[in-house]
């Protein structure tokens, strides 16, 4: 299973905090890089190229969502990958219940964990509106940011039709909920819907614990955009369910991002229906 | 109106009017509804976009030395800019990204068409 092939390269750290554990998965640890090189190590040069990279997965998911992604951008960069509290193997934080509330704990993690140096991240739909809440609260705490079919710019039209699972529905009937699910919402392709990424996808939504939140219909994250200092990047794909109509809109509300490139191929899960297109995007806005 | 930038070698990339129109300005294009940018016509605009994205720098930093010299309180004097502006250099990377891997396929760049 590529998710633990994965998932054996990297390092999991699991943080005690006031509230709870926060979960990381670090590819690419200069640490090991170190442990690694017998003379001369890393030079300084290395080292500021390794600097951290961030990355922050949509909503329902948890570090596999960047499953097709970390083994690339980690061959320049310390790649640390976040279960988003609530998410993943991290705690759920009291009381909260959508983006916004994550916001000092987000803040929090980062400020422990890079010591307060600013720090490049990419975020992904949930993760993405959450990053931009964080740059717009803390802009001490990221250098620049990548946002990837981020919600919150108040261009969502009518709901997708998406279904719900009910208690009585056996595993075969569950696993067909999470396929129209992912084909109606995630991807261009339906052929991108593998029996493993079902797998991946049922893990990760019964791990999510913030079923409630509803910010991502508003306009919270083009709000936020005025608080931003550092640069900010769109990049969307060409099919993104969640922007059919209103791609070209993104843009012209998110005005304070610095270039908006569009993937092709791909739907809203763009770095895991066309990881090398999307790579081809965000390369070279990290300087690689 | 945006512009909308389009090449077989890459995903599009799309810029609002003012930024669209200052690059197309810069590599010497007409910046109007429609155009191409052809692959011999590539490396030079890349420079010409990496000396403008030089000048905008050299700009900044005259403008920053320049208020230092007058601030006799050891103050720093705001920029004319300020901290949020979007610098040249954060705005090409991706243009500049897409005519080089179109340079290297020998695909042209449109736009408006």
């Amino acid at each position: 299973m590529e998710i633990t092939r994965v998932e054996a390269l990297s390092q999991r750290i699991v943080q005690s905090y006031a509230w709870g554990d926060a979960v990381w998965h670090v590819w690419g640890s200069q640490k090991g890089l170190q442990a690694s090189t017998k003379a001369g190590g890393v030079n300084d040069d290395a080292n500021a190229v390794r600097s951290p990279l961030v990355l922050l997965h949509g909503g329902s998911g948890s570090w596999t969502h960047w499953l097709r992604n970390v083994e690339h951008l980690s061959q320049q960069r310390e790649v640390w990958a976040l279960d988003i509290p609530g998410f993943g193997d991290s705690s759920l934080p009291s009381g909260v219940t959508d983006a916004d509330g994550l916001v000092p704990y987000i803040a929090e993690i980062f400020k422990q964990t890079f010591h307060g140096k600013a720090v490049d991240v990419i975020g992904f739909s949930f993760g993405g509106m959450t990053a931009g809440l964080v740059a717009a609260e803390h802009p001490a705490l990221i250098r620049q940011l990548i946002l990837v079919g981020a919600p919150g710019l108040g261009l969502f039209g009518k709901e997708l039709p998406m279904r719900g699972m009910t208690p009585s529905m056996d595993k075969e009937a569950q696993r067909q909920v999470h396929r129209h699910n992912l084909n109606t919402m995630m991807f261009e392709h339906p052929e991108s819907v593998t029996e493993d990424v079902i797998d991946l996808q049922e893990a990760n939504v019964s791990r999510d614990r913030l079923r409630r939140r509803r910010i991502a219909r508003t306009d919270v994250l083009a709000q936020a955009q005025t608080r931003w200092t550092c640069p900010v990047h769109g990049v969307w794909a060409e099919s993104d369910a969640l922007y059919t109509d209103t791609l070209q809109q993104v843009p012209q509300v998110l005005s304070r991002i610095a270039s908006f490139s569009v993937v092709p191929n791909a739907g809203h899960w763009v770095m895991f229906e066309n990881p090398e297109a999307f790579h081809a995007a965000v390369d070279p806005l990290l300087g690689h | 109106m945006l512009y909308k930038f389009k090449s077989k070698a890459t995903g599009d990339l799309i810029m609002l009017e003012p930024q669209g129109k200052h690059i197309l300005k810069l590599i010497g294009k007409d910046p109007g509804a429609k155009g191409i940018v052809l692959p011999n016509e590539m490396l030079a605009a890349i420079d010409a976009l990496n000396a403008a994205v030089v000048q905008e720098e050299l700009s900044i930093q005259a403008a920053k030395d320049a208020s230092k010299g007058e601030g006799a309180d050891g103050k720093p004097a705001p920029t004319a800019d300020g901290p949020r502006a979007i610098s040249l250099k954060q705005r090409v990377v991706p243009f500049i990204d897409m005519l080089r891997r179109a340079h290297a396929e020998d695909k042209e760049v449109v736009w408006g068409v």
